[in-house]
């Protein structure tokens, strides 16, 4: 079985009691190792697909199974469990914590998981190291550019040693050069053996990817 | 997540406002604060009055025509008794011998209280504040000592003899570095010879205890006591000062004292006692009964600045709970359960809180300090209240970070990433 299967999911949203379908029964597999994107304009429904991957969301019917366990029965607690275990998000908007440094916030997805302090520093500065960004290790988000935010925020998604790294519009709040590079660094961690899945409609970097799935009006389109 | 990574959290989050954080616990402060100060004072006063009253000694009874404490009763009621108290009869230097002689006594004193004037020797003159009649017994029973001379001998009594015993401020003031004993002096306009003087004892409540003169009380009853005037009858009348042996519980005593008056004064089973047994313990108990009454009150108004305090942390999280939408979905992306973000508000508000109760207990002691030096009130500062005011401060944080916390963890991840 595939690391990554849905079974006909489907996710209606109750809007002031109309009822909107965001998925119509959407079925995948993705294998693990791969390099997928999930692609489709906005209104499409692949922001719901990519939070019920990402078990952040539950589908109103169907069933997900990752890693042969069907997750869509899960509570929310066991689901906080798979998010900290088995999957890495990257953002758009990388969403990295201001306050603290660039360090600590790669850190914060390990004090979940309960890694020791030492441990937890030691692995922080070599994710950072591979994303390029030791020396800037104690700056603030604040203080670095976008490319480099969104590097701490591949280095935060991997601090758990996810299967999974799931990407959302990675690309999309940078520019042309450094939305390269980022597509560079996810490249590598593919040969490294990672399963990653972008969502995005550019197709220039679903392009970048080994497999596209097209969705549409809340449907796979091929 | 660690209780270090909870307390460093909160630590940052409470940093990143810090005008706000400082300004929300100002409540807690000074509820803390003012509890802290005043159960120091509070406490200072009751060591004070405690050693005070130790001092004049629990187990010395009064007798007098009068009760020391009177608590309740309309005026009218209380005009009433005290002309009836005016109208009872004296105590005798019959009663002294008569109680002296009772098995459980060990001492009975008669002191007749004279009106304050002026002593003078020579050029030098002295305002006598405390002046009195008594017999040998009484500088034992009230703790005084001989620094040089002799006390008084039944002939001094008996006959009424114009000797005086000086307390050691007189002596000193009158007599300066002259010996006084033998020397005469002259008080009201009768003159006294000087057969002893007493040995410095300090002060108590503000009063000068060296300030003392005594005489027989059979010289001060001829030449000072006028039984027309109202307060020889009530305030200023004879009284005995009785010690107990000190095997004699002090209830049993009390009630054989009472028994031997009664008889004494020919009282009937059905008349009730038209004398009064007064002992320090009975000011211990109605000082008691005051101060618990402010310290009631007291909690009251702690309670009160406490729960305001509680309503503005409250406030104050909810605010930094909607502020923080997106942080709280950025952790609940990388795995922090609902639990982990109701710790960590609940957290917040507590270190809060504790921190407000901190600085509050700190800034009791500095009030407590300041009173204890620029007035005469002793503060002490028991531990228990550093620990109730520190622990009251956090079940604050608690109880009033819960709703803010609760609300915190249940957000929708999807939607709180959104949130801008």
């Amino acid at each position: 079985m595939s690391l990554i299967k849905t079974v006909d999911l489907v996710k209606i949203y109750q809007l002031d009691g109309v009822e909107v379908p965001a998925l119509r029964g959407v079925s995948i597999e993705i294998e693990e190792g791969e390099y997928v994107s999930i692609m489709g304009p906005s209104g499409s429904g692949k922001s719901t697909l990519m939070h019920i991957l990402g078990c952040l969301d539950r589908p109103t019917s169907g069933q997900y199974f990752l890693e042969r366990q069907d997750v869509s029965l899960l509570d929310e607690d066991s689901l906080a469990e798979i998010r900290k275990r088995k999957i890495g998000f990257v953002f758009q908007s990388f969403n990295l914590l201001p306050r603290i440094t660039n360090l600590e916030n790669v850190e914060l997805p390990m004090t979940y998981a309960g890694v020791p302090s030492k441990e937890r520093r030691r692995r922080a500065l070599e994710l950072l190291e591979k994303v390029g960004l030791k020396h800037r290790a104690y700056h603030r988000p604040t203080e670095i550019s976008g490319g480099e935010a969104q590097r701490v925020a591949i280095a935060r998604a991997l601090a758990n040693n996810p299967r999974i790294i799931l990407a959302d519009e990675p690309t999309g709040n940078l520019d042309t050069k450094t939305g390269e590079e980022i597509m560079n660094l996810f490249e590598e961690l593919h040969s490294e053996g990672r399963t990653i899945i972008v969502v995005t409609h550019d197709p220039e970097v679903s392009e970048r990817t080994k497999r596209i799935i097209r969705i549409r009006d809340g449907k796979i389109v091929e | 997540m660690s209780l270090w990574t909870l307390l460093k959290t909160s630590y940052l989050g409470l940093r990143a406002n810090k005008l706000r954080s400082i300004l929300t616990t100002l409540g807690i402060i000074i509820g803390v604060g003012t509890v802290i100060s005043m159960v120091s004072i509070i406490d200072g006063m009751n060591k004070y009055v405690y050693s005070v009253l130790g001092d004049i000694g629990t187990k010395t009874v009064y007798v007098q025509k009068w009760k020391w404490i009177i608590i309740g009763g309309s005026q009218s009621k209380m005009r009433k008794l005290w002309r009836e108290v005016s109208r009872r009869r004296d105590l005798t230097m019959d009663d002294v011998k008569a109680i002296s002689h009772l098995e459980v006594v060990d001492r009975a004193a008669a002191f007749q209280p004279i009106f304050s004037g002026k002593a003078k020797y020579r050029s030098n003159s002295v305002d006598c504040n405390n002046v009195a009649g008594t017999d040998d017994q009484y500088i034992y029973i009230s703790g005084y000592e001989l620094d040089k001379g002799r006390n008084f001998i039944d002939q001094d009594i008996q006959l009424g003899r114009r000797v005086v015993i000086l307390g050691s401020y007189i002596a000193k003031t009158l007599f300066e570095d002259e010996d006084p004993l033998g020397k005469s002096i002259v008080f009201k306009g009768h003159k006294f010879t000087v057969i002893g003087v007493l040995k410095p004892k300090g002060e108590l409540m503000g009063n000068n205890l060296d300030d003392i003169l005594l005489m027989p009380v059979t010289t001060a009853r001829k030449f000072y006591y006028n039984p027309r005037w109202r307060p020889y009858r009530v305030w200023y009348s004879f009284r005995i000062l009785v010690k107990f042996k000190d095997d004699v519980p002090m209830k049993a005593g009390m009630k054989m004292l009472e028994n031997l008056l009664r008889v004494r004064r020919g009282l009937r089973f059905d008349q009730d006692d038209d004398f009064a047994l007064n002992t320090s313990e009975m000011l211990l108990s109605a000082y008691k009964k005051l101060t618990s009454g402010i310290f009631i009150a007291m909690v009251g108004i702690a309670s009160l600045a406490l729960i305001v305090g509680g309503i503005g942390i409250m406030n104050i999280m909810l605010v930094s709970v909607t502020e923080r939408t997106r942080e709280i979905g950025i952790r609940m992306a990388v795995g922090a359960k609902r639990r982990d973000i109701l710790y960590q508000f609940l957290f917040e508000s507590i270190f809060l809180t504790t921190v407000g109760g901190l600085i509050g207990v700190f800034l009791g002691l500095v009030i407590a300090k300041a009173v204890d030096i620029a007035t005469p009130l002793p503060a002490s500062m028991p531990i228990w209240s550093v620990i109730v005011g520190l622990g009251f401060s956090s079940a604050v944080g608690l109880f009033f970070g819960i709703y803010p916390a609760n609300k915190a963890s249940k957000m929708d991840p999807i939607e709180a990433l959104r949130y801008e």
